[in-house]
């Protein structure tokens, strides 16, 4: 039953990233060309630690294949841009990302933004990292403050309105298909901003 | 241009950097006989004193990337230049008569537009494009920043996303959002900027076992796991490259000389210890590193014939591993810490009457002559280092053996004896190992190899044409205003429009 609505709000994930794109491109406000356009891709390792620091987590706790090997330093290491020098022989990070590169990027940011969330659920509304503010009441507004709470964690600077609209209209996809549209609805926000262009790249 | 920028001294500033006799591959197409080499290949130096205000020109030497595809296949500009320096002459044109040549040629392509973009040769070289590339042009001199309020400076340096950076460079995460507002509002970002990166050079992500330093040493040290001793062990355990390692990182930290990676005549061992790596110095002889670290460990050369990680039991056990003449090993040395890669033609420097072929490899043959001309002599000095087994196992492995040479006579025939200690680098004469890489440590080459090296780290990339400036004046301030400082360095190159433009 889990497995199937967490199936159901990655898929809806996609959905909400277009809204949450296409909110962030509105023509008036044209974001320009930069002079450089040198666009750096942050290492695994990098990219763990700063979803690890947005969600309240260690390192080691954002996600496990199998239960036992670390997402990104050990299962999914030279795809997401690692060096494995002494057994593999690759001494730098490829040059560019592997096709399977989003996918092992979904599941660290699938896991950990569920791990967040199973946590928030146990400590209850007030002792929540995150989500607290749904688990209490799941009204537009709590789900706003939320939303904003993912983009300040995550992201370190506050969100833009449309932001939060893209994120906001995520829900009303969504809360007609899930049978747990607040967890759903959580777990695939936070998912959102953790893959977004922003989050992986500086 | 940012307010970093315009605070930097002019000295900072300064844009066009060293000239020099660069051996770039834009020269072997005049020296390839064997009785034509000279000891400076100057054709690389004749184009910058043709254009010393050339960005191509700022790093000292003009890439063989300027007239050549992969050498010494022409590239369009190459072509034409080519077609206009002395047209009537048979090639390959003596090296003389090149030079001579050379200054006309360039002069007569300058109007011309090579890759048919729009611009004169003449106008991409001064700009710091690349004149045989259509989609390299000068820069538009006006740049479009339509919300200057709203997130990142796009036209020039950004102070805030240069804080961002150098904490995802250097500390291996973002700074949060408190973090980013505290810097923001700082009176003197620039000096914060600067106190953030003194912060992250201390942090396990970049100076730690496996950190970011240390993993710059992949390609240099060439770690194998199944051949590994001491701590994680293979199953063949011949040498520790952790010595390696810990010894490559200390160099690189702590302000210290980054020569003593060639020139130092101590070791150093990394220690994890209460959450960080510490790394510490250390000196014995080989019989009190035996007595230490055991048969498998010990560092076997004598502290007088040391000479920094090329003379390290892993380099020479990876490297020099059977052979009399260790080519592999002293061309090792020359890619790893000099950034001269000789199978790409890089940083030839041809010796007269070279190579001899002591140990009869044929390698004076056409074909080979140009690059062993180059190599050969700068072999020798390596040649008493013992690698796997020992010559002929008359001599302990991977110490110093005088008379090396004289093991190898039964696989190389007689004339390996005769293989000299001394040698050529840069066309200056040394006695030995110990003097090669005192040679190599103070060159530009050195300099370059060690700005490139954290330059590709930091930006993924070479310096683009219009960044050789920046390039340049890093390399050269490298000795004289950062004192061989890596890390006096990095607070150089984050203040570099390159680094912090969004």
């Amino acid at each position: 039953m889990r497995r199937n609505s967490l199936f159901r709000a990655l898929t809806i994930a996609g959905t909400a990233a277009l809204v949450l794109l296409a909110a962030g491109c509105n023509k008036s406000e044209d974001p320009g060309e930069s002079a450089k356009a040198r666009v750096t891709p942050k290492s695994g390792q990098v990219w763990a630690q700063d979803l690890a620091n947005g969600l309240g987590l260690e390192a080691w706790e954002l996600c496990a294949e199998l239960g036992s090997y670390d997402c990104v330093s050990e299962a999914h290491l030279i795809t997401l841009g690692g060096v494995e020098p002494t057994r593999l022989g690759i001494d730098e990070p490829s040059e560019n990302a592997s096709v399977s590169a989003p996918i092992a990027v979904d599941r660290v940011a699938t896991a950990a933004c569920g791990e967040r969330y199973a946590r928030d659920v146990d400590a209850g509304a007030d002792g929540a990292v995150i989500f607290g503010a749904v688990l209490d009441k799941d009204r537009k507004r709590k789900r706003e403050e939320v939303a904003e709470n993912l983009v300040r964690r995550l992201l370190a600077r506050h969100p833009t309105k449309e932001e939060v609209d893209g994120l906001m209209d995520f829900y009303k996809t969504i809360e007609d298909i899930s049978d747990d549209p607040v967890r759903d609805w959580s777990i695939g926000a936070c998912v959102v901003v953790a893959t977004s262009t922003e989050a992986l790249f500086y | 241009m940012s307010a970093v920028s315009d605070q930097l001294p002019p000295a900072r500033r300064r844009r066009w950097g060293l000239l020099g006799a660069g051996v770039a591959a834009i020269a072997v197409a005049g020296v390839t006989q064997a009785d034509r080499v000279v000891a400076q290949p100057s054709a690389p130096a004749g184009f910058c004193e043709a254009y010393p205000d050339a960005p191509a020109c700022a790093s000292g030497e003009v890439s063989c990337t300027m007239c050549h595809e992969a050498p010494p296949a022409l590239n369009l500009y190459g072509a034409d230049v080519s077609a206009y320096l002395l047209a009537d002459e048979e090639r390959p044109l003596h090296v003389d008569d090149f030079d001579a040549g050379l200054g006309e040629a360039l002069a007569a392509v300058e109007l011309i537009d090579s890759d048919d973009d729009g611009y004169t040769n003449l106008d991409e070289i001064l700009a710091g494009s690349a004149p045989s590339d259509a989609s390299s042009a000068p820069d538009a001199p006006d740049c479009d920043d339509p919300n200057e309020d709203d997130g990142w400076a796009l036209c020039g340096y950004d102070i805030d996303y240069a804080y961002k950076k150098v904490m995802l460079d250097f500390c291996g995460r973002s700074p949060t959002l408190a973090e980013r507002e505290a810097f923001a509002e700082d009176p003197d970002r620039p000096e914060a900027l600067h106190e953030t990166l003194d912060g992250c050079l201390d942090t396990e992500f970049w100076r730690g076992m496996e950190g970011r330093v240390w993993n710059l040493g992949n390609r240099k040290i060439g770690p194998q796991q199944a051949v590994k001793a001491g701590v994680t062990a293979g199953p063949i355990p011949l040498a520790d490259y952790d010595d390696d390692y810990a010894y490559f990182v200390w160099t690189q930290t702590d302000g210290r000389d980054a020569r003593l990676v060639l020139t130092g005549q101590t070791f150093v061992t990394a220690r994890y210890d209460g959450g960080a790596t510490a790394y510490e110095e250390w000196d014995r002889s080989p019989d009190e590193d035996y007595e230490l670290r055991g048969y498998d460990r010990y560092q076997a050369v004598e502290k007088e014939h040391r000479a920094g990680l090329i003379t390290h039991r892993w380099f020479l056990m990876s490297n020099t591993m059977f052979t009399g003449v260790p080519r592999t090993t002293a061309a090792q040395a020359y890619r790893a810490y000099l950034g001269y890669d000789i199978a790409r033609l890089e940083g030839l420097s041809p010796v007269q009457g070279e190579p001899v072929d002591y140990d009869g490899k044929g390698v004076a043959a056409t074909g080979c002559v140009d690059c062993h001309s180059t190599l050969d002599p700068m072999t020798y000095p390596f040649s008493r280092y013992e690698g796997i087994g020992g010559s002929n196992q008359r001599y302990e492995q991977y110490a110093y053996s005088e008379d090396r040479m004289e093991g190898f006579t039964y696989i190389d025939g007689d004339a390996v004896a005769d293989t000299p200690e001394a040698g050529v680098v840069f066309g200056k004469e040394v006695a030995n190992l110990v003097e090669w890489a005192a040679v190599a440590a103070d060159s530009d080459a050195f300099k370059r190899a060690v700005v490139l090296d954290y330059w590709r780290m930091l930006l993924r990339e070479d310096p683009r044409a219009t960044e050789q400036s920046d390039y340049g004046a890093l390399v050269d301030r490298f000795d004289s205003e950062h004192g061989y400082s890596v890390e006096a360095m990095l607070h150089d190159l984050i203040d570099t429009e390159a680094y912090g433009a969004p």
